[in-house]
């Protein structure tokens, strides 16, 4: 499962630079896959759609931090446990049930973005 | 309330007391918007608690120092207005709180009778100036330097160029290498150096910038190995106009200068910094010392008796607490106060004290202490004896069992979970446990009831940040343990790593468990960093891991300390600088008080700030604009690249130059007569202008 933050976020920004994958982006900030990844230019992603790797993206919450699903990889790779929900002081980086992956996948997401 | 008006002396205190009055009022009827307000009073020292309709005032006084006549006034002003209780903060600050707001004006002006100041206490603004408690008497220390953090207040306080940057901006003094001051996690920190220069010894400065903690804690440049005396005004001048220029500031959370750095690098900074050479009101600046070198003087030669029963206990005082001073015969006295709190009753009669019997002089220490200076030795006895009447004795001054706390969700509104609670469990802990530490210097503790890190835990041996934990539709009050940071000395410091999060209830049991294990495991006369260094983070994490358990959560860990009912998550808004309202209109009239500032300044001959008014004018001026638009106004600089682009390349605005060429003459003119002149000429011209503009869209 990707983490998502909930809207109990107080925006401390605590958890932004614990992430190995740079996915955790400020409310309202606009953010690339390109950032903290090996990704560049026109690339075809997991899911087989095409994308700009160095394409400005819209932010996903203009209110509290938020993770990209596709730059989360809960950490497997780098950590045991995802350092955001380790960092986070009101204990709001949960598993997204919406975004259910299995530890294989998110090991290949992470080869992926890191290759 | 009628009363103050007639008393204060300096007529711009006046002004300011008269201000904060008129905008009570103006904010009362509804006439003031709430943002305008906050941002106002924050910068007037009166911020908001936890608890509703009342105020925390908190009293700036510069590397904390205090006369007896101060520190009785502040008792007075505590006891009339507060509740009588004092807290010093970690930036040498005292703090009360439960203020009403109506007071606030009436509060202040009785402060001013005895020099003590609100001004920029809060808000984003140049804050508290502080400096190494022992500076003036450390027998290390190449020279004292008190009078250049003085007049690094003095000369920011009221200056046109750091009254509304994008956040708030901390400036320490370290008298020693040993960077008591914390300079590697400040805006700007001066360690004091002398240097040779063609056999001359030269008075100077390291210089480390864009230093801080927070969520995000970053390790300052070194800006300078060596800056000269005279120099350090111009320095603190030009870092202050470059970011405010280039400081992010509709992002709260990035607008601190260390984020500005990290974006530019230092070089660009520098070459920034240097760019604004030109506009400085000083290039070079001597700061007169007369004033603190004058003669210790004593009140009193009699020496009063004082019979000591407990022989050990006040050789033990003497030893933790008793701290030699560079002048001969003289002594300086540690006071451990718990928590930082004190009250009124036992402040007033410290302040009898130092006025007879020492020198009239005490200051407020980083780590939430007193520091009593030159009490000579033959009176020791009798402090002590006074003292402990006062409960001032506690052994243990700046040692081990010393732990430094914020105040939490005591008061304050973005405490996560209790700081002082567990503050109180872990003293008893060590007292009761590991006294041995009363007398050991070995470990730093450091609290915080947040990320935010008024408590500095993340510069801490130890550290723990209060947080809240989930345990299934539960919530229980939590603590992240940090360990592994520390002041290495001239400008060097390290930041803890976040180990792992545990119940609040376990902390002492936390704390046992490290003690325990160093005390085993330390290899001869091993540094606990060393220490931990090598053993390394996953050491101490599994050292931990039990602890983090939370499938057998007790009832009563849900309970925080301090507290005898569940915990309960509440955590407000930061007000340390209030969100900016964009509406046109108010910008546009605040663009008019700005024009009339740079009249006022330039008819009193006071040239750069006439200057920087009509700076501001213009850049507020153009944000107006810029924000009827939509478009971006993120920082100066980028208000008037936008404004370029939007207005000027599309001839929408019409002015001779591009706005870019006009605002920059600021530096590339001295600040001359003849271009204050001319530079508030263009601001007028500048603003016309856009009214122009404005009316013809707003007509249409």
């Amino acid at each position: 499962m990707a983490i998502i933050i909930t809207d109990e976020c107080i925006n401390c920004g605590a958890c932004e630079p614990e992430c190995p994958n740079t996915a955790i982006y400020e409310g309202a900030v606009e953010w690339k896959y390109n950032e903290g990844t090996s990704l560049q230019g026109v690339i075809t992603s997991l899911q087989g759609n095409s994308i700009n790797a160095d394409k400005v993206q819209e932010p996903i919450s203009d209110e509290y931090y938020f993770i990209v699903p596709d730059k989360c990889t809960e950490c497997k790779g780098f950590h045991e446990e995802p350092q955001c929900a380790a960092v986070c002081p009101v204990d709001c980086c949960v598993p997204d049930d919406e975004n259910v992956e299995t530890e294989k996948e998110l090991l290949i997401k992470q080869e992926f973005l890191h290759n | 309330m009628q009363s103050f008006r007639s008393e204060i002396e300096n007529p711009l205190v006046e002004k300011d007391i008269l201000e904060l009055e008129r905008k009570i009022q103006l904010f009362k009827e509804g006439k003031l918007d709430d943002e305008r307000f906050r941002s106002l009073r924050l910068a007037r020292g009166v911020y908001g608690q936890r608890q509703l309709g009342v105020q925390m005032i908190r009293i700036k006084l510069p590397y904390g120092k205090v006369t007896s006549e101060q520190l009785h006034r502040i008792a007075d002003v505590s006891d009339e207005y507060s509740r009588g209780r004092l807290h010093i903060t970690t930036r040498q600050d005292i703090q009360i709180h439960y203020v009403s707001l109506d007071r606030t004006p009436e509060l202040w002006a009785q402060l001013e009778k005895d020099d003590i100041t609100l001004r920029e206490a809060c808000g984003n603004a140049v804050r508290n100036v502080t400096a190494s408690e022992t500076a003036g008497i450390n027998p290390e220390e190449p020279f004292d330097v008190t009078p250049y953090a003085h007049e690094v207040f003095q000369f920011f306080l009221r200056n046109p160029i750091c009254q509304e940057m994008g956040r708030k901006f901390k400036i320490s003094f370290s008298a020693t290498a040993q960077d008591t001051a914390i300079s590697f996690m400040h805006d700007l920190g001066f360690i004091a150096k002398i240097k040779t220069i063609e056999n001359k010894k030269i008075r100077g400065f390291k210089v480390m910038l864009a230093g801080g903690l927070g969520s995000q804690p970053r390790h300052a440049d070194t800006m300078y190995e060596f800056l000269e005396e005279d120099l350090l005004i111009p320095t603190v001048e030009g870092v202050l106009r470059v970011f405010d220029r280039y400081g992010e500031r509709s992002k709260r959370a990035k607008a601190r200068m260390k984020f500005l750095l990290k974006d530019i690098g230092l070089d660009q900074f520098l070459t920034l910094v240097e760019e604004e050479r030109k506009a400085l009101a000083y290039k070079s600046y001597r700061i007169s010392l007369s004033e603190f070198e004058k003669p210790i003087d004593f009140s009193s030669e009699e020496v009063p008796n004082a019979i000591i029963s407990d022989k050990k206990a006040y050789s033990q005082w003497k030893e933790t607490n008793v701290i030699q001073q560079k002048q001969e015969g003289l002594y300086a006295i540690g006071i451990k106060v718990h928590l930082g709190d004190f009250y009124t009753d036992k402040a007033r009669l410290l302040a009898d004290l130092i006025k007879k019997y020492a020198a009239n002089e005490l200051r407020f220490t980083l780590r939430q202490n007193i520091l009593i200076r030159h009490v000579r030795e033959a009176y020791l006895p009798f402090f002590y004896s006074e003292l402990q009447k006062l409960g001032f004795t506690e052994a243990g001054y700046n040692s081990s069992t010393d732990i430094t706390a914020c105040p939490g969700t005591d008061t304050c509104n973005l405490g996560i979970a209790s700081s002082t609670g567990i503050t109180k469990e872990l003293e008893r802990v060590f007292k009761t446990e590991y006294p041995e530490y009363i007398k050991s210097k070995e470990i730093t503790i450091k609290i915080s009831g947040c990320m935010n890190a008024c408590g500095q835990h993340n510069i801490a041996h130890i550290g723990f940040q209060g947080m809240s934990i989930k345990v299934g539709n539960l919530l229980a009050p939590a603590l992240q343990v940090l360990i592994g940071g520390g002041i290495l000395g001239n400008g060097k410091g390290r930041f803890s790593d976040k180990l792992i999060k545990i119940p609040s209830k376990r902390g002492p049991q936390a704390l046992r468990v490290l003690l325990n294990d160093f005390e085993l495991e330390k290899e001869q006369k091993e540094s606990f960093l060393n220490y931990y260094d090598r053993k390394g983070k996953t050491y101490f994490y599994n050292l931990l891991k039990e602890l983090s358990d939370t499938s057998n959560l007790k009832e009563d860990e849900f309970i925080d300390w301090g507290h005898d009912k569940n915990y309960v998550k509440a955590i407000g808004v930061g007000e340390c600088a209030g969100v900016v309202i964009d509406l046109v209109a108010t910008l546009l009239f605040e663009s008019e008080e700005k024009l009339e500032n740079a009249e006022q300044a330039f008819l009193k001959e006071q040239w750069s700030d006439s200057i920087y008014h009509s700076y501001t004018a213009i850049i507020n001026t153009a944000k107006a604009l810029l924000t009827s638009e939509g478009a971006k106004t993120n920082t100066q600089a980028g208000i008037v690249k936008n404004f370029d682009e939007v207005f000027i390349a599309t001839n929408k605005v019409k002015l001779p130059n591009s706005l870019s060429n006009l605002v920059y003459q600021i530096n590339k003119n001295e600040p001359t007569r003849a271009f204050s002149e001319a530079y508030l000429n263009t601001a007028k011209t500048f603003y016309k202008a856009v009214d122009i503009y404005r009316k013809s869209i707003v007509e249409n």
